[in-house]
């Protein structure tokens, strides 16, 4: 057995639900909501981050991309819907951008290595 | 063995995979509009144009991408609509009152749209003629979406009504029913009105 298949606590402990308020819950719900409908449509709210975000981007627009021929959606609508995945990636990409240049800063922002200290045993 | 998605006929696969991909185009437009509005708010209220115009330019572009995204959504026959995908959405395999409304990126989008809204109505004054017709763009862009909109409800629906539309229908019927101004239907008593209103 892996540890991934081992679960938490070695399923000795039932996980426990709290509200998103962190109150009592007030009534009985009988319509619909945002869970239903994320997971109706297949959302996930696991908090991805930038790469996370990329792939799912590009797989997305991949499906969408090989089936847009198939489909019967006018040309005008297809050139829109491709304007928007570049709104998208360029968003994206300035993103990337960014993150890249704030690890650049990070980088420059790093005393340089010590040259006498080549030969000093470093940590276990 | 047969699997399910075996049954399906290749137009019902394609209704299926259409409506949920589009969607998914749907929300990655949407937060993506969403950071934009967060950087067209924030460069208006700074008085920074190029940034203001160049945000509003994109948000324009998503909208009526997301316009002909939601066209692409619902690119499949209203057949499959009828058997396969409205049901899908309704009670048993959907709680009464599913709907877009519930969708988290748009409710963030319409309520960072109205506060942009506001604060351009406060700086309308100040803001140069670029930036102007940036903002009527995007304007023009919230008007087309609307109306498409009524377009993919009414291309599967007679009169267009939503589920979340006859939910409110039939609340306002149990509560002129039972004579209490704060009644509610019960979930039951709404599913089975939903079944009829369905048959």
């Amino acid at each position: 057995m892996t540890s991934e298949d081992t679960p938490p606590d070695f399923g000795l402990v039932s996980p426990l639900a709290m509200p998103p308020d962190s109150q009592v819950p007030e009534g009985i719900s009988e319509g619909s909501d945002p869970e239903e409908y994320d997971r109706y449509f297949r959302i996930l709210r696991d908090q991805p981050r930038l790469p996370d975000w990329t792939r799912h981007c590009l797989r997305v627009e991949a499906d969408l991309v090989a089936d847009l021929d198939r489909s019967g959606l006018p040309a005008e609508d297809q050139g829109r819907v491709l304007e928007g995945l570049l709104a998208i990636y360029r968003v994206t990409l300035e993103r990337w951008l960014a993150a890249a240049e704030l690890a650049e800063c990070h980088h420059d922002a790093q005393p340089p290595p010590d040259e006498g200290s080549e030969d000093e045993e470093g940590p276990p | 063995m047969t699997r399910e998605v075996d049954r399906l006929t290749r137009s019902q696969r394609e209704a299926i995979i259409r409506w949920k991909l589009g969607h998914h185009v749907f929300h990655l437009m949407l937060a993506t509009m969403n950071t934009r509005l967060g950087e067209a708010t924030r460069a208006l209220v700074a008085g920074e144009w190029t940034t203001t115009r160049s945000a509003l330019v994109d948000l324009a572009r998503l909208y009526d991408a997301a316009t002909s995204a939601m066209r692409y959504a619902a690119d499949f026959p209203r057949r499959e609509y009828e058997v396969l995908v409205r049901p899908s959405m309704m009670p048993p395999f959907a709680s009464v009152g599913f709907s877009g409304v519930h969708n988290t990126e748009h409710a963030a989008m319409l309520a960072a749209l109205r506060r942009l809204r506001g604060l351009y109505r406060e700086r309308q004054a100040a803001v140069p003629e670029p930036v102007g017709a940036a903002w009527r763009q995007l304007l023009a862009a919230q008007r087309r979406n609307r109306n498409n909109h009524m377009f993919v409800c009414r291309r599967f629906v007679d009169g267009g009504t939503s589920l979340l539309q006859e939910y409110y229908a039939m609340q306002r019927k149990a509560t002129e029913a039972s004579g209490d101004p704060g009644g509610r239907p019960s979930a039951r008593s709404c599913r089975d009105r939903v079944a009829t209103t369905k048959e």
